[in-house]
């Protein structure tokens, strides 16, 4: 603004100049010398001081003037009133605040782009197979790929998995990804130092190169430089380190190193041996659309399946997946963000409501200030003005406060948010959140005063001063402090059903038959190095039994057991089968059951009811005949009407079913049961890695005797196989708690309750203060009541049935809101509708109890005005 | 605290102010001029009876624009000089044909009030 002035000021010196320039000039061509000329010029204009000084006079600034007026009255105002003025703060603080927070994930996960080059071009490839759990490529699939489509610019695997990572003191145990060497390329992304994978080092048997991330490199050589060239061995091999990969790369998922993927591409293609699963992205050539991409995967799909048959006639129906990379990251969490962006839009509705009824009560107290105004010149815009800008400093002041409250409100939201919202720990605080909280500040300063500014710049100039005394209220705040009492409890009702029907759904998710008993039981995956132990090897047999003869003998432990599924997080063991003596299934439609393979002590460690039969003993090994157990989904869809046991299971080997165990939820508490059979583990063919399942003595089951206990598992594995980490081993119940459908559920829930109840008690507060002030201004008429002889229960009443008629009337608005909004939460309810009636009258009754409490103080507190007073209220 | 002059110059400006700015609009009606060529212009178009005090003429004209009756832009002069030059706007033109009216009307009344024995 100086800027603007100065600018201003030389323009007119400027004019001025030219002014005596022109009249000397005028005066030289009359004949006068030039001196004369300017002196006479000069003498003629007068003092140039004086007429620069009366012409800046009529620049105006009215409008920066009158700005200025409006902030200094506006602070002024609020610092006259502190108690309001820290009320209406704190108030949009909260609103503001929890919609920063809120928006600032929202804007991480799913605005903010994916930290490579063009990211909207990078796509997952992969087919779906009907009957296998995700979505993934077979290595040869993806080398296939490469050679028979032309739709991409570039296409890259990788896979993640964990290494042990030896000889540099204690083993350690490590996350680790394994990329093809133009898998960084594809992403657009360059290591910071050093270098990408050469194809050389991406050949089997010559993998001998490591990538660090910049946290691994941070955490374990401090950032050196001189890491570049060193050697460490990872899964038995020693490795040259060859790059860092910048801070914040990661891909789908975390990895410490990162390791050449290597295939062997002749193996692989031939389909012969262990397939390898991948993760496929590419880059879309430029004009190659997704469907096009999919068009050609499906073209090589259909040469696959007639070359391979056998392979791809096993899991049913097969389609070519194309997914873009940033939906398949954030594709499952998108909705749930949204709806918490929206219920923290409420929460600032709500507050916005709040002080808006904070500003109209207050209006009405200041309507002779206003009327005054009105009288010696303010226009009805001017007062406008004057109010919208106390309504602005106002959601100014709370802007600050709810900016430092959402810095806060993040960290705690990252710390507390389940693993399944990718790229939440990406949350900070930046330029586009800066802006959104700017014009969340405006937007809250004009709702919240818009209606006052209104409603106060229509005072009635004549009436208000004519009146002796103080005001007696308006009649357009009597109209519309009811309509905003009504918004608020229609507003808290929609926040509250939403976390009625969370937490409903919550509590329906712990309640579900789990099938096992999780108190007490410490689970931990076994994986010893494959290397010294091979899979299918004796000697790994001879570990785990090891390992459970140790834990078992430990004081304190009831039994000890081995299974392939870890319960809750499922796995990837499925088997076709058909039953002996029926039709056989087409090939297309052939059985897949979830194949756990499990050492006897299984069912009793996990608390696994046997419904029927027998469960395995030591002696179902491989001696005895093969035998397995089903559960009950099973034995209820294959054998509805007769006994399953003795009936035989044509799989891979035929196998007798000796016994049918209770559903158990290995899949996720919130995934339908699926058909299951367990197979003994000495009966295995085949087995990847064991989860150790340990029961405690009950007098046991307490987190110390637990930590205890851990430890001397720990221990035991340690002293077992010295030169390998041990992995972690925790309480099943905090397995169970930290899966995705309770941890999404539990987060979820969380946020939504919070907002819930803050915006109950800004709406509480809100309700309280309008009847306060209504009953206020009625003071005269109670007093006359009273002095009349009604009974204090009388006025009492009457007061209270005005003010709960308006709350039937929030409450009603609110459950039809509330009907319609709800219906965008279905998927992430469980077990519950989004129209659950126990639920809408559950909150409806609670805010009926708040409107009546909210209602019956104020009311309660007028009848104890003496009713002589109330009378010369006037 | 307001100078002897300053103030008698404000004095001046409250007496012309309807005048010089009936004035001013008249001469911009010509077509744009710079401040210098409008008080060239008034005195010589009153037969140098009418000098215009430049310290009523800028807050004058500056007023003016603010009142979006006028409009100013820098030009170069004849005298190939960069000057700024006022031209009249749509509403300027109106206002002008209200002043004049008003003008009109006034020196009417004057005249009535100063002559009443001619008239009758």
């Amino acid at each position: 603004m100086k800027f603007w002035r100065r600018r201003k000021d030389e323009e007119l010196d400027a004019e001025i100049q030219s002014h005596l320039d022109e009249a000397i000039r005028d005066r030289i061509a009359r004949g006068e010398a030039p001196d004369e000329a300017r002196a006479n010029a000069l003498r003629e204009f007068g003092n140039v001081g004086l007429v620069k000084e009366v012409t800046r006079e009529m620049w105006g600034w009215a409008w920066v003037e009158q700005l200025l007026q409006d902030l200094r009255f506006g602070l002024r105002m609020l610092r006259k009133n502190p108690g309001f003025s820290l009320i209406a703060i704190l108030t949009l603080a909260l609103g503001i605040g929890a919609t920063t927070a809120i928006f600032s994930v929202v804007n991480a996960v799913l605005l903010r782009s994916l930290p490579y080059h063009e990211p909207d071009r990078l796509v997952l490839l992969s087919y779906y197979r009907e009957r296998v759990l995700n979505d993934y490529a077979n290595a040869a699939e993806y080398l296939e790929w490469r050679t028979q489509t032309k739709a991409f610019a570039q296409m890259a695997a990788y896979r993640f998995d964990v290494a042990d990572l030896t000889g540099n003191g204690e083993p350690e145990r490590l996350k680790v990804g394994y990329a093809s060497a133009d898998c960084f390329a594809t992403l657009g992304v360059t290591p910071a130092r050093g270098r990408a994978f050469t194809p050389e080092e991406d050949r089997a048997g010559n993998a001998k190169a490591v990538i660090l991330t910049n946290g691994y490199w941070q955490r374990h050589f401090g950032g050196a430089p001189q890491v570049l060239g060193r050697t460490l061995t990872v899964g038995g091999q020693s490795r040259t380190v060859v790059g860092i990969m910048p801070s914040g790369f990661r891909l789908t998922d975390d990895a410490e190193l990162w390791l050449p993927l290597a295939l062997d591409v002749n193996q692989q293609l031939s389909r012969q041996g262990n397939a390898v699963r991948v993760k496929v992205i590419a880059r879309l050539k430029p004009g190659a659309t997704p469907e096009v991409a999919r068009a050609e995967l499906a073209a090589v799909l259909a040469q696959q399946r007639q070359h391979f048959p056998q392979i791809y006639s096993r899991f049913g129906d097969i389609q070519a997946r194309v997914i873009e990379l940033n939906e398949s990251l954030v594709g499952n969490v998108r909705r749930a963000l949204w709806v918490l962006f929206g219920a923290v839009g409420f929460v600032l509705l709500i507050a916005c409501t709040n002080v808006a009824n904070l500003l109209l009560a207050r209006g009405a107290v200041r309507q002779r200030e206003l009327a005054i105004r009105a009288a010696v010149g303010a226009g009805r815009w001017r007062l406008m003005r004057q109010l919208l800008t106390e309504s602005l400093l106002l959601a100014l002041a709370g802007g600050v406060a709810g900016w430092l409250l959402a810095r806060w409100g993040i960290k705690l939201l990252v710390a507390f948010s389940p693993d399944s919202i990718a790229r939440i720990r990406e949350t900070t605080v930046d330029g586009r959140t800066l802006v959104f909280t700017c014009l969340v500040v405006v937007l809250a300063g004009l709702l919240a005063g818009i209606l006052p500014a209104l409603q106060a710049s229509q005072t009635d100039v004549n009436e208000t001063l004519k009146a002796q005394s103080s005001p007696t209220g308006q009649r357009g705040a009597r109209r519309l402090l009811p309509a905003l009492m009504i918004t608020e409890l229609a507003l808290a009702l929609v926040l509250l059903v939403g976390a009625g029907l969370l937490g409903k759904s919550y509590v329906r998710l712990l309640v579900v038959p789990k099938g096992f008993h999780p108190a007490g039981v410490l689970t931990g995956v076994l994986s010893p190095s494959v290397a010294k132990y091979p899979f299918q090897s004796p000697q790994r047999d001879a570990y785990h039994r090891e390992v459970l003869a140790r834990v078992q003998a430990l004081p304190g432990i009831r039994s000890a057991a081995l299974a392939s599924l870890t319960p809750l997080e499922g796995g990837y063991g499925r088997t076709g089968f058909q039953i002996e003596g029926r039709t056989a299934f087409p090939k297309e439609e052939t059985p897949m059951a979830d194949e756990n393979i499990i050492s006897p002590e299984y069912l009793s460690t996990m608390g696994i009811p046997l419904l029927a039969g027998r469960a395995f003993t030591a002696a179902d090994n491989s001696g005895g005949p093969e035998v397995v157990l089903i559960n009950e989904t099973f034995a209820r869809r294959f054998f509805p009407n007769e006994n399953p046991i003795g009936q035989r299971l044509l799989m891979a080997r035929t196998k007798t079913i000796v016994g049918v165990v209770s559903d158990t939820r290995h899949q996720g508490l919130d995934q339908d049961v699926r058909l299951e059979i367990y197979i003994p583990s000495a009966q295995a063919i085949w087995n990847r890695n064991y989860v150790l399942a340990v029961r405690v003595a009950d007098q046991q089951n307490n987190p110390s005797s637990l930590a205890i206990q851990i430890a001397a598992i720990r221990n035991q594995l340690r002293v077992l196989e010295p030169n390998e980490p041990v992995n972690e081993i925790i309480p099943l119940e905090q397995r169970l708690s930290n899966s995705r459908a309770v941890a999404t559920r539990r987060f979820q829930l969380t946020l939504f309750s919070v907002f819930a109840a803050v915006a109950l008690v800004i709406a509480t507060v809100g309700i309280y203060g309008v009847i306060s002030y209504s009953v206020s201004q009625r003071t005269q008429e109670i007093g006359l009541r009273m002095a009349l002889g009604a009974q204090t229960s009388d006025v009492v009443r009457l007061i209270v049935w005005r003010g709960m008629r308006l709350a039937l009337l929030g409450v009603t608005l609110g459950v039809v809101a509330a009907l319609a909004l709800t219906r965008v939460m279905t998927k992430l309810l469980f077990q519950v509708t989004a129209t659950d009636p126990l639920t809408y009258t559950q909150v409806a009754v609670l805010l009926f109890a708040v409107a009546l409490i909210a209602n019956y103080v104020p009311a309660q507190r007028a009848t104890k005005v003496d009713p002589l007073i109330a009378l010369r209220h006037e | 605290m307001k100078s002897h002059k300053k103030q008698s110059y404000e004095n001046r400006i409250e007496l012309l102010q309807g005048t010089l700015d009936l004035l001013i609009l008249q001469t911009l009606q010509w077509g744009p001029r710079h401040g210098y060529g409008i008080s060239q212009a008034i005195r010589a178009g009153s037969g140098e009876v009418l000098q215009v005090d430049t310290g009523s003429l800028y807050p004058a004209l500056h007023r003016l624009e603010r009142k979006k009756w006028i409009k100013s832009e820098w030009t170069t002069s004849e005298n190939n000089q960069k000057v700024k030059t006022y031209q009249l706007t749509t509403a300027g033109k109106k206002q002008l044909a209200a002043e004049r009216s008003n003008w009109e009307r006034l020196t009417a009344a004057m005249a009535g009030i100063l002559n009443p024995t001619e008239e009758a």
